[in-house]
C-alpha cells in the first residue's frame, strides 16, 4: 500500500485525517459542501472545514487486483457521503462476490504514511 | 473566413514496440512523412503544432530540429485524449482565417522501455498528496477509475461483459486486416473471458494497448490541397466538450458523458446527420469507453450501447456500423487521439490496404481525455 506523504496542498486534510476527521469544504455563505480538492473554487476565506459525518452509501466499485500478487486484491468504491460529495475510497469488508453497490458505510482510519479514510460496511 | 481546410497528408513513424528512437525523433519522422505525402516540402510548412504523452517531451524545439524558419503558428497542445481533434481544429482556424497557410500537427510518445511492462508505464508513481492518497486508495492507474465508470454502466443499464468482449473481438478482427496493427491474431471469447482482471470489471482485453510511436498530418486550405495529391480529406466540423466539475464526482459520472455535447456541436458545424456518417473512429481506451461514446453520439438509445454494438452482424468487418475499422486503441496502435483521427483519414483516402471501405464519404472521430473529463469530436469528409 502505498505510504502517503503531505504536501502544501494536502496539509490540512491529513491535520484532520490525523484527528480522525475526513475534512470537506463548505461554503460559509451557502453552507453547500465541497469535495477537499477543489479548494480553489472559492478565495480560502470563503470556505470552512466541516468534519464529514462519516457514513454514506456505495455507488460504485471496482476489484483491483495487486499487479504483483493477483490474489490480493483491493476493493476500490465511489461513496455519495451523507453531505452529498462523491468520495473515492477504499472499501474494505464485502465479500469478493457480492456487490457493495447501494450499501451503507461507515468511515475508518488506517495509516500508510499519513491516516487515510476508507469505509466498510455499515 | 471563408476557406475550407483539409488534411493534405498523414505521416505515422514506425509504431508499437519501438526501442531507442525518442518521441521527438518520433515525431519528425512523422512531420517528414507527412510533408511528403502532401507533396510538399519541409520549407513549405509555415505552421507546427506539437504535442506529445507520457514519455519524453516533444518541445517547440522541434521546429528548429526539423529546419523551420519563419513560421507563423508555433504552439504545443495538450487536451490528453482530445488533444489530436484539438490540434487540427486549432490548425483548421488558422488556415480560415490565414493566420497560416500549411500547418503541420504532430503528437508522439516513447512510454515503453525495452524490458518493462505497459501496464507499468501508465501506472501513478506519486506518494504525495491527493495522487497519493488516491493511490493508497487503490487507485493507482487511471484503468481504475474507468472501471469505477464502466461498473455504474453496467448496474445501471444491464451492460455485460458480453458486450464488452463484442467490440473487443470485432476490433481485433480489424486489426488482423491492418499491417499497422500491433496485435493481429484472432480473439476468441475464452480468449478475452480468461485474460486477468486489471480492474474488474475491465479485463486486459478491455484494456488498450501501449506504444511507442508518432502521427502527422498537414492542414491546409482544401483549394490548395487539391492542387497538390487531390486527395485531400475536408475537415467539416468539429466541436469540444470539457464538463468540468470534476465529471469523475458528477451524478452522471459512467452513465453519461461530455460527448454528447461535442458530437452534437461537430454535426451541427457540419450541417451533418447520424444517418450520414457512413465511417465512425471512436476512442477506445477501453471497451467501455467506445461503448458509452456510441451511446453519446446518438446511434442508439441511452443505456442500450451494448446491446446495439454486440447485436450479430454489428461489428468488425462486414458489419452494419463501420467501427474502429483499423482495430482502434484495442488492437492496433495507442497514439491517443491521434488513433482513431489517423485511420479515418486513411479510410477516406483510400489507403486503408485490405481493410478499405468503399465509398466512405462521411466520417465521425471522437476524442476523449482524462477519465471522460476531456471531448472532441470531428466531422471529416471524402476527397
Amino acid at each position: 500500500m502505498t505510504a502517503v506523504t503531505r504536501d502544501r496542498e494536502t496539509e490540512w486534510f491529513f491535520d484532520g485525517t490525523a484527528r480522525g476527521e475526513l475534512l470537506l469544504l463548505r461554503d460559509r455563505r451557502t453552507g453547500e459542501f465541497a469535495d477537499p480538492r477543489d479548494a480553489n473554487r472559492h478565495a480560502p476565506a470563503e470556505w470552512e472545514h466541516v468534519a464529514a459525518a462519516g457514513s454514506g452509501t456505495v455507488v460504485s466499485w471496482s476489484r483491483v487486483p495487486n499487479r504483483h500478487e493477483p490474489d490480493d486484491a483491493v476493493t476500490v468504491g465511489l461513496v455519495r457521503l451523507d453531505e452529498g460529495i462523491l468520495w473515492p475510497t477504499r472499501l474494505v469488508g464485502f465479500a469478493p462476490e457480492e456487490s457493495p453497490t447501494g450499501a451503507r458505510v461507515h468511515l475508518r482510519f488506517m495509516t500508510s504514511g499519513e491516516s487515510i479514510p476508507y469505509f466498510v460496511p455499515a | 473566413m471563408t476557406r475550407q481546410a483539409a488534411v493534405a497528408g498523414i505521416g505515422l513513424s514506425d509504431l508499437g514496440k519501438v526501442f531507442g528512437v525518442s518521441a521527438p525523433e518520433l515525431a519528425a519522422a512523422a512531420v517528414r512523412g507527412a510533408v511528403s505525402d502532401a507533396g510538399l516540402e519541409l520549407g513549405d510548412l509555415d505552421g507546427l503544432i506539437v504535442s506529445h504523452g507520457i514519455g519524453t517531451p516533444v518541445g517547440l524545439d522541434l521546429a528548429t530540429s526539423l529546419g523551420l524558419q519563419d513560421l507563423r503558428l508555433l504552439t504545443s497542445m495538450q487536451g490528453y485524449g482530445s488533444t489530436a481533434i484539438q490540434m487540427v481544429q486549432y490548425a483548421a482556424m488558422a488556415i480560415m482565417t490565414g493566420t497560416a497557410r500549411t500547418v503541420a500537427v504532430v503528437w508522439a510518445d516513447d512510454p515503453l522501455r525495452a524490458g518493462e511492462s505497459s501496464g507499468g508505464a501508465y501506472a501513478t508513481g506519486s506518494a504525495a498528496g491527493w495522487r497519493g492518497l488516491m493511490a493508497a486508495n487503490g487507485l493507482t492507474s487511471v484503468t481504475a477509475w474507468y472501471a469505477l465508470a464502466a461498473r455504474r454502466h453496467m448496474e445501471a443499464y444491464g451492460t455485460t461483459s458480453e458486450d464488452l468482449a463484442a467490440v473487443a473481438i470485432a476490433q481485433r478482427e480489424w486489426a488482423g486486416l491492418n499491417p499497422l496493427a500491433q496485435h493481429r491474431a484472432p480473439l476468441t471469447p475464452d480468449d478475452y473471458f480468461d485474460s486477468r482482471w486489471i480492474a474488474d470489471p475491465l479485463r486486459l482485453y478491455d484494456c488498450c494497448l501501449v506504444s511507442n510511436g508518432a502521427a502527422a498530418l498537414i492542414i491546409t486550405s482544401s483549394e490548395r490541397a487539391d492542387d497538390l495529391r487531390g486527395s485531400a480529406v475536408d475537415i467539416l466540423g468539429w466541436g469540444q466538450a470539457h464538463p468540468g466539475g470534476r465529471p469523475a464526482m458528477s451524478e452522471g459520472f459512467g452513465l453519461e458523458t461530455g460527448a454528447r455535447a461535442s458530437g452534437q456541436h461537430a454535426l451541427r458545424m457540419a450541417d451533418t446527420t447520424l444517418d450520414e456518417i457512413d465511417l465512425l473512429q471512436i476512442y477506445d481506451c477501453y471497451t467501455y469507453t467506445a461503448l458509452v461514446t456510441v451511446e453519446d453520439y446518438g446511434f442508439c438509445e441511452k443505456g442500450e450501447g451494448g446491446a446495439f454494438l454486440s447485436e450479430k452482424g454489428r461489428l468488425g468487418p462486414g458489419g452494419s456500423l463501420a467501427m474502429n475499422t483499423g482495430g482502434g486503441q484495442l488492437s492496433s496502435y495507442y497514439l491517443w487521439g491521434m488513433t482513431p483521427l489517423s485511420e479515418a483519414v486513411l479510410q477516406l483516402r483510400g489507403q486503408a490496404g485490405e481493410r478499405q471501405l468503399a465509398g466512405r464519404k462521411r466520417a465521425l472521430v471522437s476524442g476523449n481525455g482524462g477519465v471522460l473529463d476531456h471531448h472532441a469530436t470531428l466531422v471529416l469528409g471524402a476527397p
